[in-house]
């Protein structure tokens, strides 16, 4: 974890964290396998998220999830994927890389990210426990409301990017 | 009569005074003042020059809607057709007036005014017709030239912001409408937005003395209880200094903040915000906006809108002239004589066009109780003076002409509503026969428009008014709310659009539109040539098209088109408001999506490493790739790939392809369908075995190509071209999704979680064997084309093998944590084997000089395999793929399409030009035949001369011939046509 900035009542932290791609058709043998993995559910509706103070596990699409996770090692997560991939009718993937992990807490962490997404963060259309996809500084990125921080996630090689762009945004 | 400081306006700070220069002299004003009130205050009248005649103008109105008062400010980057009836000053401030030279008081182009009848309207499209060829070098450029009022601005990076908001409400408007309907709304739950486009909320009850009382509270209190009451709202923002110009689908609305009204733009600070506000309802409370009348000279400096006048004397604190002459239509001045006598001032004069029966008994009692002398029944004829006002020629009911020696007069010619946004909005006006003005009549989205911008100019009845509109939102009723005023609550008006004029001279002239200096006479010449749609004659005579959009005139010129056409002005209809309502600079569009934020950028995960060893960078898509590494600082882009293309073919090289698209394919059904998204045939292929692989579009032309891995049947890894990456796994969803939702297969793109190096060159092997101690490499134990898992690190890595450059190669896969490591490693092992990094142009060349495509350089969309001599990867066995019907159409097949082949110069010293065509001789006069044209062309250090890959009719049949290729710079010259391959045509290298 590393501090990218806290000013003007917004916290940015850079997180290291293990992402899975899991993409099949919902199944109780599917749903099944991923619980036996990280003890956790998949969510059925689109755009919602189950998770706990491990993981989180969101619904992306109607065949595809995303796996967030906070603790656990490289191999673990290689071994995992391996076992689900053992289903030849589910690709997962390994993601934990190829992403960026921004953790962005804070009063004023809603306005400061106004200045560059059109995003809309009121309850009604992003309630609690949900996930979107959207542009932040015109980048790709996927937000999780976690509460009272958001995680935003988009592509590595993107990141200075959006890590530039979200501190301009706070000092200017 | 000079003008005099009201100190008793509490929005200016008397006891801060200001210094400013305008066109070099220095000036005081007070803290508050915009450069508009404090030149009035320091009794400059001329402010600038008119567009085309260049008549001296001053200021008109006092806010937005002014045409005249645009000055350049010289301090903030020399922004030019800066308001001074908006900006406010601030110590230092430098300003400049305009379209003037070489100076205001005497500016030589206003010989413009004398030659005038010359620049009637049209007078661009009649006059610069003819000799043909002077358009293009005399006149455009003169026209050019005397074009614009100010001088654009010095380059500057933008300071502005964005801000985006999403809320239930936005109210356009803080002045009484508008805080009324926030007031009702404060106790709801809705999310509110109030947009002023001054400093202080109020509008009406701050700018006139229309208002005495409201809720038996002196106008002051009553605001400042409001706007506390709002502030201790949870659910209303208040954005002052913020003005809203644009009104889009869906009710999205833009407005600008100024965030350093009355200061100066600080370093590192944002200047302005542009607001973009969703919203489910707008509420329009943006009232109304005052008229003049035509007569004659009407753009005399010291001739201002009468309501304007006393927005000076109530919200600046400055009584611009203490005796000014009133000319009216309407029953609004009685606030403007009381307020100067309250003041100790008095009007000279008062002339109304109506007869003295329909004058309110109120403002006659007024008149006469102060002995002011009164013309009933009358117009203003026209005003004299030589730069200002000097005289004004009153013409009574009789037709007789009493002249008043006078340097300020004010009219009031009626009121529109504000109904620029609405109109933006798609919403529909209709024609007000009592008030003489278009008002909101349909909204076409959720937009309540409430008080004077709806056409409603009651007090009395606004309370109703916007209890009834808001009763949907289960607002707080406004109920009990009391005026006292000071002007009848029964507004009328009688039309006057321009008044008879004396021809005094040529160059007195009646003006309709100030700002793009056209006059009445240009709107009856325009009907007369036959423009008498309203639309048509706004083109012809550039009315109301100036950035101002007629705010003051537009109706005015319905009215005397309707009469001239001796048609309903409803009837006439109107023009377009278009937006923004304002000019908006184009640093607040642009807002920090400048320089380094102009684009997103990739960068690969060794970026850093890259800028550190000399690479200099190209940009391929959003990429950043290294394009050539610079071994001296001098050391140019040839120069840099001449050494790396010797070096690889000699040792070894190393290339960060971590931006190639990487695509992971899995389910029962993946081998299906990989021999359905290309040409190639899987079904034999070996686990962990690689392929070369060609995807078409439907009609059969090559899209993609990429190297397919396969793990299993049920499992492939496909690499595509950098900037196809995207593409081509949408491609693959869409036909997965779509064309075979029956078949198993998911991807995924990993080409972010691994980076790639494609490592080549004779001495690639001893390097790998050294980095990776625990891995065979020989062609037994590791073949061409094949690849494996490995730990490196700890970690997995991917090797496989192949090249691009036609060299022993390998491509690795690693996760970009260790990526730098192996990198590095590759160096510290690879340094005595004389391995380099290599950018993108080096491996251009070497994998043209091995005949090696790039898609998208050599293939346009408009080759096949067979017309790039790749017809040995189409599986012929296979019942189907994307584009195989396409392949055998009639036109594919022609044996004279252009073909892929190698050209090299018969005269070496020629270096061949990409994108020339080629040609069958020397003889380039037109018309010549084309056979082709070249796609790559490259020096070639190992060749030892130029040479290149073009397309060319026929020319697989062409091989061995000669033909030509054309130069921008010199005569035709001659190329031997040849096979594309030029180095190791037998594979030797690749398989060493």
């Amino acid at each position: 974890m590393k501090n990218l900035i806290s000013s003007n009542s917004v916290d940015i932290k850079e997180l290291n964290l293990n992402q899975i791609l899991v993409r099949g058709l919902y199944t109780p043998s599917l749903n099944k396998q991923i619980k036996s993995q990280f003890k956790i559910s998949l969510p059925q509706n689109n755009l919602q998220i189950n998770q706990d103070k491990n993981i989180i596990c969101s619904k992306n699409s109607f065949d595809q999830w995303s796996i967030i996770l906070f603790q656990q090692l490289e191999f673990e997560i290689d071994n995992a994927i391996a076992k689900i991939n053992e289903d030849e009718k589910i690709l997962a993937t390994n993601y934990s890389e190829g992403q960026i992990y921004l953790e962005i807490s804070g009063e004023n962490k809603i306005s400061i990210l106004n200045k560059i997404t059109h995003f809309d963060f009121r309850e009604k259309h992003f309630p609690l426990s949900t996930s979107a996809q959207t542009l932040i500084g015109r980048v790709d990125c996927n937000i999780y409301n976690l509460g009272n921080r958001l995680l935003v996630t988009c592509n590595r090689s993107f990141g200075d990017h959006l890590k530039d762009q979200l501190i301009d945004a706070i000092k200017f | 009569m000079s003008a005099k400081d009201n100190k008793d306006s509490p929005y200016i700070a008397f006891h801060q005074s200001v210094k400013f220069t305008f066109d070099g002299v220095k000036y005081k004003g007070f803290k508050g003042d915009t450069i508009a009130s404090a030149l009035i205050r320091n009794n400059i009248k001329i402010i600038g020059r008119s567009f085309k005649y260049h008549r001296p103008r001053g200021i008109y109105t006092c806010g937005i809607e002014e045409p005249n008062a645009l000055v350049q400010i010289l301090s903030e980057y020399s922004e030019p057709n800066t308001r001074a009836t908006v900006k406010q000053i601030y110590e230092g401030l430098k300003i400049e007036s305009q379209n003037r030279w070489p100076s205001l008081e005497n500016d030589l182009s206003s010989v413009n005014n004398l030659l005038s009848p010359l620049f009637s309207a049209g007078f661009y499209n009649k006059t610069f017709m003819k000799p043909r060829g002077f358009w293009k070098k005399v006149y455009e450029p003169l026209i050019r030239k005397a074009a614009g009022l100010g001088k654009p601005p010095k380059p500057f990076k933008t300071k502005s912001t964005q801000l985006h908001h999403h809320v239930d409400i936005v109210i356009v408007g803080g002045g009484l409408s508008g805080l009324l309907a926030a007031k009702s709304l404060a106790k709801t739950k809705l999310k509110v937005l109030l947009i002023e486009q001054d400093s202080y909320l109020g509008g009406i009850l701050k700018n006139s003395n229309k208002i005495s009382t409201i809720e038996s509270k002196d106008r002051a209190s009553w605001i400042k209880d409001v706007e506390t009451e709002i502030e201790y709202s949870k659910n209303i923002k208040v954005l002052k200094n913020t003005l809203a110009t644009t009104y889009n689908y869906i009710n999205y609305l833009i407005a600008i903040e100024d965030l350093t009204t009355g200061m100066m733009p600080l370093e590192g600070h944002a200047d302005q915000i542009l607001h973009k506000i969703r919203a489910d309802h707008i509420i329009l409370a943006n009232g109304h906006i005052e008229r003049l009348i035509s007569f004659r000279n009407n753009d005399l400096p010291g001739i201002m809108l009468a309501g304007s006048f006393e927005k000076y004397i109530q919200r600046y604190g400055v009584i611009p002239n203490i005796s000014p002459v009133i000319f009216s239509n309407n029953s609004s001045s009685f606030s403007l004589i009381k307020i100067l006598i309250d003041l100790n001032c008095k009007p000279q004069a008062y002339v109304d066009s109506r007869s003295g029966d329909k004058i309110e008994s109120s403002l006659l009692d007024i008149i006469h109780k102060e002995n002011i002398p009164l013309f009933t029944n009358a117009h203003v004829e026209g005003c004299d003076g030589k730069k200002q006002v000097e005289e004004i020629s009153i013409r009574d009911s009789e037709g007789i002409i009493t002249k008043l020696k006078s340097k300020m007069l004010c009219i009031s010619g009626g009121f529109n509503p504000d109904v620029h946004l609405f109109t933006q909005s798609k919403g529909v006006l209709t024609w007000d026969d009592k008030y003489l003005t278009f008002k909101p009549s349909k909204s076409f989205q959720n937009t309540i428009v409430i008080g004077s911008a709806g056409g409603l100019f009651q007090y009395s009845k606004l309370a109703n008014d916007i209890d009834s509109k808001l009763s949907f939102l289960n607002h707080e009723p406004i109920v009990n709310i009391n005026f006292e005023l000071n002007e009848s609550d029964n507004y009328s008006i009688e039309k006057l659009w321009e008044t008879k004029h004396e021809k005094k001279s040529r160059w007195s002239k009646s003006f309709i539109d100030l700002q793009n200096d056209v006059t009445t006479k240009d709107l009856r010449q325009g009907i007369r040539e036959g423009f008498d749609r309203i639309e048509h004659l706004k083109r012809f005579t550039t009315n109301s098209m100036g950035t101002d959009q007629g705010k003051i005139s537009s109706i005015n010129a319905l009215g005397i088109v309707s009469e001239i056409l001796n048609k309903k002005v409803s009837e006439v209809g109107t023009t377009i408001y278009r937006p923004p309502y304002a000019p908006l600079s184009f640093a607040s569009i642009a807002g920090r999506s400048t320089y380094n934020f102009y684009d997103p950028e990739r960068k690969t995960s060794i970026h850093e490493w890259h800028k550190k060893n000399g690479a200099v960078f190209e940009n391929v898509g959003q990429w950043k790739r290294p394009w050539y590494f610079q071994s001296y600082l001098e050391e140019n882009l040839d120069q840099a790939v001449q050494r790396e293309a010797l070096q690889i073919r000699k040792y070894a090289g190393v290339l960060d392809g971590s931006t190639l698209g990487k695509i992971e394919i899995k389910g029962s059904d993946a081998l299906e369908f990989m021999n359905l998204m290309y040409t190639n045939n899987f079904s034999k292929m070996k686990p962990m075995s690689a392929r070369y692989a060609l995807m078409l579009g439907e009609d059969g032309m090559i899209m993609d190509d990429g190297i397919i891995s396969k793990i299993n049947d049920n499992h492939f890894i496909a690499t595509t071209t950098t900037g196809g990456a995207a593409k081509v796994l949408s491609h693959m969803e869409e036909f997965s999704q779509t064309e075979w939702p029956h078949l198993n297969v998911f991807m995924n793109s990993i080409t972010e979680q691994f980076c790639t190096f494609n490592i080549s060159g004779p001495k690639t092997r001893l390097i790998m064997e050294k980095v990776f101690k625990h891995i065979k490499f020989d062609n037994e134990s590791f073949p061409f084309m094949t690849f494996n898992n490995f730990t490196y690190l700890d970690s997995t890595i991917r090797i496989l093998r192949a090249s691009f450059t036609g060299e022993l190669g390998y491509e690795i896969y690693v996760r970009p944590s260790i990526a730098l490591k192996l990198w590095e490693d590759l160096f510290r092992f690879g340094k005595d084997e004389g391995l380099i990094a290599y950018g993108t142009e080096t491996m251009h060349l070497l994998r043209a000089e091995k005949g090696y495509i790039i898609v998208g350089q050599d293939t346009d969309g408009s080759v096949t395999p067979q017309d790039m001599d790749l017809e040995w990867m189409i599986g012929k066995s296979k019942k189907d793929f994307i584009g195989k019907r396409s392949l055998t159409r009639s036109d594919t097949i022609r044996s004279d399409r252009k073909q892929l082949v190698g050209i090299k110069p018969i005269n070496q010293k020629n270096i061949i030009e990409e994108g020339q065509h080629i040609i069958l001789s020397s003889n380039v006069k037109p018309p010549v035949k084309m056979l082709g044209h070249v796609t790559s062309s490259y020096m070639s250090p190992n060749l030892g001369h130029s040479f290149g890959m073009a397309v060319i009719k026929d020319g697989k049949n062409l091989i061995g011939s000669r033909a030509y290729v054309s130069s921008s710079s010199r005569d035709a010259y001659e190329v031997e046509i040849m096979k594309s391959v030029f180095i190791d045509d037998e594979n030797k290298r690749l398989v060493s």
